[in-house]
């Protein structure tokens, strides 16, 4: 199951090129990137494993382009994202999210229904990849 | 309401629903733009301020005028699009502008060019009356969205080339491909209501 | 919404140098078109105007820029395989241009259109090494990462490596430095600068960074008139002028300056105008009385002449 995390998720995956692109126009913005990673799926999961500071006063992407690679080529299982953030006084939050890498298999959620009293059911997604420890989620 | 909206956890989103008796005209009531700036003071979440190309009226350059009045933290005067006054938002939050009414997939690079980013854009119809199911539609929607604003980013001229971008992604969407031959002809042009007080005239040579 | 400065826009220049077209075999390119459709000429006349002496770095730049652009028409003509290695090494003492010519090169190479932006990232040791374990890399690539698409330039390169020190970080950071200058050749331009002794002492005992820089200039120190045109150039620059008699006291001044110790070059002369500024300020306070605009101009020998390299 593909999984629809962040911008551009329901799009075919991004070319470099075209990563390159949106990361032009996030630092035109004056938004500054910086790239994560992780191996739990679930949708509430906001906080990824940081890759490196984020990048402040950059002027060209190609930087951010070779740390992603770096990213790729040491975690290439992971699900690997780019932030840009906007630091601008009334924002201050992160503008622009989209995937970068993907593990090849990727299991999937399962819907879990909790019973409580009064016949009330509470449901909360379960992703299968959590199956498996840690740093060995995606191995085939 | 605003007050207790925030206390109890909830989003206060104002539809605007015959606004139109008193909004429209120069001889009488009370510009959309004023309700917008004191609904943005009063500190409501949401408020449905125009679609431009819906089924509903709307002339561009005043719901321009009104994104503005609701998103920006400093507003210039242009009086094209009706802002007549500098305004200071200071750190007071915004709003986000709602557009809905008769919206669908395939208008997606007009509303992208004409609303921006910073709105909520409503598909009702063009949800539910997707050939394929709700979910589908909803499937339609996101890729034409997404495709509209990557493009957008990469500087391409959206009014010109937008039809282009959402075939392009159609290739790739069942969801989409269908819902562009659903609704691809759908469009609605008639001349607005709004009274402008301002239009642009061009210089004489 | 975008931000400020960053377009590096100059008014009548776009953001990016246009990307030639590929040419048939049997198509020509007139070079010179080429160099003054690509505004090298103005770069390289305002290196001319705007710099004085310097004329082996002015002949070096303009035969770097002639390389370029007879590989950028090379690969139209599909001959060219990958970027030229553009990494330079400035030598000489401080105060002889290098980080000015460094900037001029900066515009220059953008211009031709081996640099996206053009601009300079100006670090030193501090910049790239850090105090303890795992600090060296982060602030590294950081530098290097705000340089990409234009010029990063070392001052003082060679104390990145202190070979007497095995706890030393900056070894570190040169292996960071040669894996982008090999790699990332069409992002980033490296310039070094230092001193030329001291530099070849560095790059013996780092032969992998020395074999990958291009260009070696030297920067020579100004001769005693060069020193003096300089020093004229900046008061024109800042709306003052050397009455007749201050003219020569002023070259007898530099002439003792430059024996002195820690003498640096157009720095100096700088640093002497400001004080002569100082001392005319004074004197025109002093002297208490009306002063016409042509006095607030004007520096007379006795802003000079106060001064200890007269051995007062």
């Amino acid at each position: 199951m593909r999984i629809t995390h962040g911008t551009f998720s329901y799009l075919p995956e991004l070319t470099d090129e075209e990563i390159t692109s949106q990361l032009g126009y996030a630092l035109g913005q004056g938004w500054a990137p910086s790239v994560e990673f992780t191996d739990d799926p679930h949708p509430r999961n906001n906080y990824w494993d940081m890759w490196g500071l984020p990048m402040f006063d950059l002027l060209d992407a190609a930087g951010v382009l070779h740390e992603i690679n770096e990213c790729r080529r040491a975690y290439p299982d992971r699900y690997i994202r780019v932030c840009a953030y906007d630091p601008r006084r009334g924002r201050q939050t992160v503008a622009m999210s989209f995937l970068v890498n993907r593990p090849a298999n990727e299991p999937g959620f399962r819907l879990d229904r909790q019973e409580g009293a009064d016949r009330r059911i509470r449901y909360s997604i379960y992703p299968y990849a959590l199956d498996r420890p840690a740093g060995a989620r995606y191995d085939p | 309401m605003a007050r207790w909206a925030r206390r109890n956890g909830v989003l206060l989103h104002l539809h605007r629903a015959g606004h139109s008796t008193y909004t429209r005209q120069k001889e009488h009531g009370v510009s959309f733009r004023v309700i917008a700036k004191w609904m943005r003071l009063a500190g409501v979440d949401h408020i449905h301020a125009g679609t431009v190309v819906g089924k509903l009226e709307g002339d561009p350059n005043s719901v321009a005028g009104f994104y503005r009045s609701l998103r920006c933290d400093q507003a210039e005067p242009d009086p094209v699009q009706g802002l007549y006054f500098e305004q200071d938002w200071a750190s007071m939050p915004g709003v986000m502008p709602v557009a809905s009414g008769g919206i669908h997939a395939g208008q997606m690079h007009q509303l992208v060019h004409h609303l921006g980013e910073d709105v909520i854009l409503q598909f009702g119809g063009g949800t539910i009356g997707h050939p394929l199911g709700i979910a589908a539609g909803a499937t339609a929607n996101r890729v034409a969205l997404e495709a509209m604003v990557k493009a957008r980013n990469e500087g391409r001229d959206l009014l010109a080339e937008g039809p282009e971008v959402l075939k392009t992604a159609a290739k790739r969407s069942r969801e989409l491909d269908m819902a562009l031959s659903t609704w691809g002809d759908v469009t609605f042009d008639f001349e607005s209501t709004d009274t402008p007080d301002t239009t642009a005239t061009p210089t004489r040579g | 919404m975008t931000r400020p400065g960053f377009a590096l826009a100059r008014p009548g220049q776009s953001q990016d140098p246009a990307v030639p077209e590929p040419l048939a075999d049997d198509a020509t390119v007139d070079l010179t078109a080429e160099r003054s459709g690509a505004g090298v000429d103005d770069v390289l006349d305002s290196l001319e105007s705007d710099l004085v002496g310097l004329a082996p770095v002015k002949t070096r730049v303009r035969e770097i820029s002639a390389l370029l652009l007879v590989d950028r028409a090379r690969s139209r003509f599909g001959l060219s395989a990958g970027p030229p290695s553009l990494h330079m090494c400035f030598t000489g003492h401080p105060g002889s241009g290098k980080t000015t010519v460094a900037l001029r090169m900066a515009e220059l190479l953008h211009r031709l259109g081996y640099l996206r932006r053009g601009h300079v990232v100006s670090v030193t040791r501090d910049d790239l090494v850090g105090q303890y374990v795992g600090h060296t890399a982060p602030k590294t690539r950081d530098a290097i990462n705000r340089a990409m698409g234009g010029v990063l330039f070392i001052d003082e390169a060679y104390y990145l490596y202190r070979a007497e020190n095995e706890r030393d970080y900056g070894q570190e950071s040169i292996e960071i430095l040669l894996q982008y200058m090999e790699n990332h050749r069409a992002d980033l331009v490296v310039i070094m600068a230092g001193y030329a002794d001291r530099m070849e002492t560095f790059f013996a005992s780092n032969p992998g960074l020395s074999s990958r820089i291009a260009h070696h200039l030297e920067f020579p120190d100004y001769s005693l008139d060069e020193l003096v045109t300089i020093g004229e150039l900046m008061l024109r620059e800042q709306r003052y002028r050397l009455s007749a008699a201050a003219e020569a006291v002023f070259r007898d001044y530099l002439a003792r300056r430059m024996t002195q110790p820690r003498f640096a070059n157009a720095r100096s002369v700088r640093n002497a105008l400001e004080r002569a500024r100082l001392r005319q300020a004074n004197r025109l306070v002093a002297a208490d009385g009306t002063v016409a605009k042509d006095d607030l101009m004007r520096l007379e020998p006795a802003d000079f002449l106060t001064s200890r390299v007269f051995g007062s």
